[in-house]
């Protein structure tokens, strides 16, 4: 299944997601009915002084009425209603909240701990062979199982939590699988079902709460009011006692819903990560530790609200088989090593990290013999592999890791340098313009930052394209550690130097699109929008306006052939080629802000039209690569770094 | 109150409204108590969090400052004393580091750490003024390129507090507004969190705001 149907199939359970939602809540509001009814009966039964005319006693069933029925109905959807948008809009705000809540303690990026540094690497690597902004990572401290989750809306404000004992149990390929899992999640949109899934559930979570408020209350008014309180304190009690029973059923409702939609996910996410890595014997070997220690349950009281996006089960349920939030480890050991003895392995209880070492060595020898490189060729392949990278590409993501001069990758590793990293980016060739944009940044920075940007200048001139928005990506979860105010700075800055000159080139659009779109998210200005439109023809105006655009990027092409190849992919008449003067970076930026919003499916058919458009001259080069890989990063669609060196010529 | 209202109307068959009201704005209220809860716990977190950059940077300076020492051992040989205080006040400051980076919320491991860092930037402050008659040491490549590195650490230091301030200032301000003010002690969030304060170098101490 590849990355766009993938990302679609996760939507589709959304509306799968959505009926069994309705049909708990319905059940739930006949369940509550009955409980009020009861809690009615027994208040009318043995309290009131003069029984009320509309309810006889001793009969139950003369209880029922269909406006109450209708009433409590309207009011349980509407609690639900409220929590489970309450909750949503909590999550809306990124990825890093939910690791935050659950206690996460933040890797710092340019970490030296050699075991950090380990799990810092292989993050990095797989995000730049799948061409996404590397995600924060947090360890769990205080938990010596092994697992781990990835949570956020969009690959921008993903972050990548372990336990401690995933880091110091597992060898590098193990964890190399188990993150490649986590990375399955975040490419195949599994995190944003699952955040839907944690905001729509808490709505249910919500009764219980309330029952057990009610209980607190009604005991608390019972024990101070020793008269005259007492009879409906005793009704609020059974409604409280009621309510919280609804509430550990609603927990049941939410757990069975959970588990159908995950379970399959988490098939899909180790297909995935065997793919990314080649190496099946990673996550095998991972989850045979986790049968060995049988050690994947999580501590943390909130545990349970995210069990679902766990690499292993996370909280113990009884009948596993119902309302387990993962597959049984044999089974899934078996769909990766078909062959597998069934033995788990045993770990002691504190593997050294010499003896994690000497099984890397092992494996190393015996993962050399696989390494036979495809060459991949031409933007459409690379579209129909988005958000898949392949083993070589992972491969290729550690050798540009590699390549990439140490200082510049040090720096892009560590808040403060990060940010001369970015405006280095930024600066022009041009020396007029290079000047203002240097004394501006003279102007409204530190002198250490300053001579950092003179210093990591000429190295980024260097720079071949194709390592350029890998660098960017690199820089992300650096920046995500600055502070409010200094992200606020940060951004006037880069907004500034970008319109130093007159024009703003796509590829300084592109970085500010990726930098600030993910920064926003984080930092709370923004927040992160739903797909809206489900077909192409609603935003035509707009693919006009980028193909537009697009088809005069390239300068001294033909722009009209390179337009009509992008129709032809399209093929439309309704997407015309708008006049030069009608364009402008402004409405090309809205442009792309909607067409982001397009379902998953409808992506590639547009990133196919852009490749057209740029390769109509028949040469494809590496700066051009660059570009449609900045344009699918701010349309959301990762793509991965070319493997092979483009003709690189000027812009 | 509320409740013993709404089991009123129950009861008198007023019930259809009230069930609706009732159930819908306790609802709001716990929704909105869970909401200060948890941005509570995020916010304490994200300050927490917000050390371990301190602890990095610092780290590296701490690690830089015994090659600094070696390389003027060899020309100062009659500044026994100044060299050993540079030392010993470097490893009281690694060990207050510790403390504070076991755990960020406590205000006195931050105080210890801010005197220990304010004692090793006075010792190293004299042993640039007794550097001074060491022309050749000055010169040094080797010695050059530390204390740029001393420097440029410095710098790093101090953009990584403020950061660690922001989100502390953001933890302090959030928790005396007005409705979380209610809930922080009940809350476990009693006590404010500290700002890391250190009493040195004026380049930290201009206006952060327009120099980074």
């Amino acid at each position: 299944m590849d990355f766009f149907s993938a990302q679609d199939k996760a939507r589709k359970k959304t509306g799968w997601l959505i009926f069994l939602f309705a049909m708990a809540v319905v059940s739930l509001v006949v369940v509550t009915n009955i409980f009020l009814m009861f809690a009615l009966n027994l208040a009318g039964a043995n309290t009131l002084s003069v029984p009320s005319p509309e309810i006889p006693q001793g009969d139950f069933w003369a209880t029922f009425s269909w406006s109450r029925f209708w009433a409590v109905g309207i009011g349980v959807s509407l609690v639900i209603l409220l929590g489970s948008m309450f909750r949503s809009w909590s999550l809306g705000k990124g990825g890093r909240n939910v690791a935050e809540m659950m206690g996460g303690t933040l890797v710092s990026s340019d970490s030296r701990d050699p075991d950090k540094r380990r799990l810092l690497n292989i993050v990095e690597e797989i995000s730049i062979a799948s061409g996404t902004p590397v995600p924060l990572v947090y360890i769990m401290e205080n938990e010596p199982g092994i697992n781990a989750f990835a949570a956020g809306h969009t690959t921008g404000d993903a972050v990548i939590a372990v336990t401690r004992g995933t880091m110091e149990k597992l060898n590098r390929s193990e964890l190399q699988g188990v993150i490649a899992h986590e990375f399955s999640h975040i490419l195949n949109g599994d995190m944003r079902l699952n955040m839907r899934l944690v905001g729509v559930l808490f709505g249910i979570l919500m009764i219980g709460l309330i029952g057990r408020f009610l209980m607190r209350s009604a005991t608390y008014s019972g024990s101070s009011r020793s008269s005259g309180g007492g009879n409906s304190g005793v009704a609020l009690l059974a409604l409280g006692a009621g309510l919280a029973v609804l509430g550990w059923v609603g927990t049941l409702f939410g757990n069975i819903i959970k588990a159908s939609v995950s379970r399959q996910r988490e098939y899909l996410a180790d297909a995935s990560a065997v793919q990314f890595t080649r190496d099946p014997d990673g996550i095998a070997g991972a989850l045979k530790k986790i049968g060995g220690i049988s050690g994947s349950l999580l501590r943390t009281p909130d545990a349970a609200e995210f069990s679902h996006t766990y690499f292993s089960v996370g909280v113990r349920s009884f009948l596993s088989s119902i309302f387990a939030t993962h597959p049984p480890l044999d089974e899934r050991i078996r769909r990766i090593q078909p062959y597998w003895d069934g033995e788990f392995t045993q770990i002691k209880e504190k593997t050294t990290a010499a003896e994690l070492a000497e099984e890397d060595t092992r494996k190393k020898t015996a993962a050399g013999a696989v390494t036979a490189a495809t060459v991949l060729s031409g933007a459409i392949d690379m579209i129909n592999q988005a958000g898949q990278p392949t083993a070589e590409q992972v491969s290729n993501g550690s050798r540009i890791l590699q390549e990439l001069p140490d200082d510049i990758l040090q720096s892009s590793r560590e808040p403060f340098d990060s940010r001369a990293v970015i405006y280095a980016l930024l600066l022009d060739h041009n020396r007029d313009v290079l000047d203002r944009q240097l004394l501006h940044l003279f102007e409204n920075s530190s002198n250490t930052l300053m001579s950092q940007v003179r210093f990591l200048m000429k190295r980024v001139f260097e720079l071949p394209p194709k390592q350029r928005l890998p660098l960017i990506d690199l820089a992300m979860p650096a920046l995500r550690q600055l502070s409010a105010n200094q992200y606020v700075e940060f951004k006037e800055n880069l907004d500034s130097l970008i319109h130093m000159d007159a024009e703003v080139t796509l590829f300084e659009w592109s970085l500010y699109k990726i930098v600030i779109h993910s920064l926003d998210i984080e930092f709370g200005h923004q927040r992160i929008k739903r797909a809206h439109y489900s077909r192409l023809s609603q935003l035509y105006p707009e693919c006009s306006i980028l193909l537009s655009y697009l088809a005069r990027a390239t300068p001294g092409a033909d722009e009209r052939n390179a337009f009509r190849a992008a129709i032809q992919v399209l093929n439309t008449s309704e997407v015309k080629l708008l006049a030069r003067e009608s364009i402008n970076l402004e409405s090309v930026n809205d442009a792309v802000d909607k067409l982001a919003r397009l379902k998953p499916l409808l992506k590639p058919g547009l990133l196919k039209a852009c490749a057209a458009c740029i390769a109509a001259d028949e040469k494809v080069t590496a700066s051009e690569m660059e570009l449609l890989r900045a344009l699918s990063a701010a349309l959301d669609c990762p793509l991965p770094p070319l493997p092979e060196d483009l003709p690189h010529t000027n812009q | 109150m509320v409740l013993h209202l709404g089991l009123f109307m129950l009861k008198e068959g007023n019930m259809g409204t009230a069930t609706i009201v009732i159930l819908v704005i306790i609802a709001a209220l716990v929704l909105y108590v869970i909401g200060i809860f948890n941005k509570l716990v995020t916010l304490k977190n994200r300050y927490k969090n917000a050390f371990a950059q301190i602890e990095v940077q610092l780290k590296r300076r701490y690690d830089l400052i015994p090659n600094l020492i070696e390389t003027a051992k060899g020309y100062m040989k009659h500044e026994r004393e100044t060299l050993e205080s540079v030392i010993a006040a470097r490893n009281t400051a690694a060990s207050g580091l510790a403390n504070a980076a076991a755990d960020p919320s406590n205000p006195d491991a931050m105080a210890s750490l801010a005197a220990a860092e304010g004692q090793l930037t006075g010792a190293l402050g004299r042993l640039n003024v007794v550097m001074e008659a060491y022309p050749d040491l000055k010169a040094n490549q080797n010695m050059m390129q530390l204390s740029e590195e001393l420097t440029t650490t410095e710098n790093k230091v101090s953009f990584a507090r403020q950061s660690f301030n922001d989100q502390v200032m953001a933890y302090n301000t959030y928790k005396q507004t007005f409705p979380p003010v209610f809930f922080a002690a009940a809350f476990g969030h009693a006590q404010d969190a500290t700002l890391l304060e250190f009493e040195d170098s004026a380049e930290i101490q201009e206006a952060p705001k327009v120099s980074f």
